[in-house]
């Protein structure tokens, strides 16, 4: 934003914004870590459409078949305007169908990390969804159980 | 405060409104969006309403409100409220209620007290089950342990929020 165009008012209400994103955000990822904790990763489910998340993500991004990838990944690999495009693509076939899936949402980057400053990312819901249902259907989130 | 009298039609247009609103903007007051109405009631019962008003917030919890104030006379309308629904028949005048006999009172009330009862009974269903619809055992007794709610309450926010596990814990937490 250049320094013309900057306006105190608006400023404040889209840090407010923000701010609301953000206590979303970590809420529904403390919610979710509580799940893990709960309850093995590869036996939840998230969703309805869970099946249909994964299959889907597989089809559309077959690179991600490999376990390693899924478990650990950079946020530069989801945010080239190439993966954009694709991932755009991706989260409109679930556009009305699964809650909030073009919501802010925390995703780490490490399934062996718990969140962190540095391992996690802002994505959307459903890119959320895609790779940590990945991962629990891989057991990739089992260790979290019981911690 | 000058008032303007109900019913009428007028716009004030100071010419320093428009700067005391930028004055105010600058001394850090938020618009607060979506108020429809602002009454001021005094003494007597006249009700002083402004529609449409801009209002800002300071800080501290104060508020500035813009907009025309008009005397809203409640007891006025009220009573033109009243002439009108007798007119109309919805309300009995008072010659009706003479005329009628304690027994249809009491007879009228019962009906109405029967009427009640069978309201609240449809309202009332929280000790009831409720259907669970096609949602998995696990998912409801998953939600009602992290939310620490009851079956009734888990499933209704599994309903909710289509399935979505973490959606309707957070939905029951806040």
């Amino acid at each position: 934003m250049s320094m013309n165009t900057f306006d105190a008012e608006t400023a404040d209400n889209l840090e407010d914004i923000e701010r609301q994103f953000a206590v979303i955000a970590v809420e529904q990822a403390e919610t979710y870590w509580n799940l893990l904790i709960k309850l093995q990763g590869s036996k939840l489910r998230l969703t309805k459409y869970d099946d249909e998340i994964y299959s889907l993500f597989i089809e559309h991004f077959p690179e991600y078949k490999d376990v390693e990838r899924i478990k650990k990944f950079t946020e530069d690999e989801l945010k080239t305007p190439a993966a954009k495009d694709r991932w755009r693509k991706y989260c409109t076939l679930f556009e009305g169908k699964v809650e909030d899936y073009n919501f802010g949402t925390l995703l780490r980057t490490d399934a062996n990390a718990e969140y962190g400053q540095d391992t996690a990312i802002f994505v959307v819901r459903i890119q959320f969804y895609a790779f940590e249902i990945a991962r629990n259907r891989q057991k990739l989130n089992d260790w979290i159980y019981g911690k | 405060m000058s008032a303007i009298p109900q019913n009428a039609n007028v716009t004030i247009l100071s010419k320093n409104e428009k700067k005391a609103r930028e004055a105010i903007l600058k001394l850090g007051l938020k618009k607060v969006a979506g108020i429809i109405r602002v009454t001021f009631r005094r003494k007597n019962n006249e009700i002083v309403a402004i529609d449409n008003p801009e209002v800002f917030r300071s800080a501290g919890g104060n508020y500035v409100v813009f907009g025309e104030p008009k005397i809203d006379d409640f007891t006025q309308k009220l009573a033109a409220a009243q002439q009108q629904a007798q007119a109309s028949g919805i309300l009995p005048s008072e010659k009706d209620i003479a005329t009628k006999s304690p027994e249809d009172i009491q007879a009228d009330m019962q009906a109405a007290a029967a009427a009640n009862d069978n309201a609240t009974a449809a309202n009332d269903n929280d000790d009831e089950e409720v259907d669970a619809g096609d949602l998995a055992k696990e998912d409801i007794d998953l939600v009602m342990q992290q939310a620490n709610v009851t079956k009734n309450k888990a499933v209704k926010a599994l309903k909710e929020h289509n399935g979505d596990i973490v959606n309707a814990i957070m939905s029951l937490s806040k």
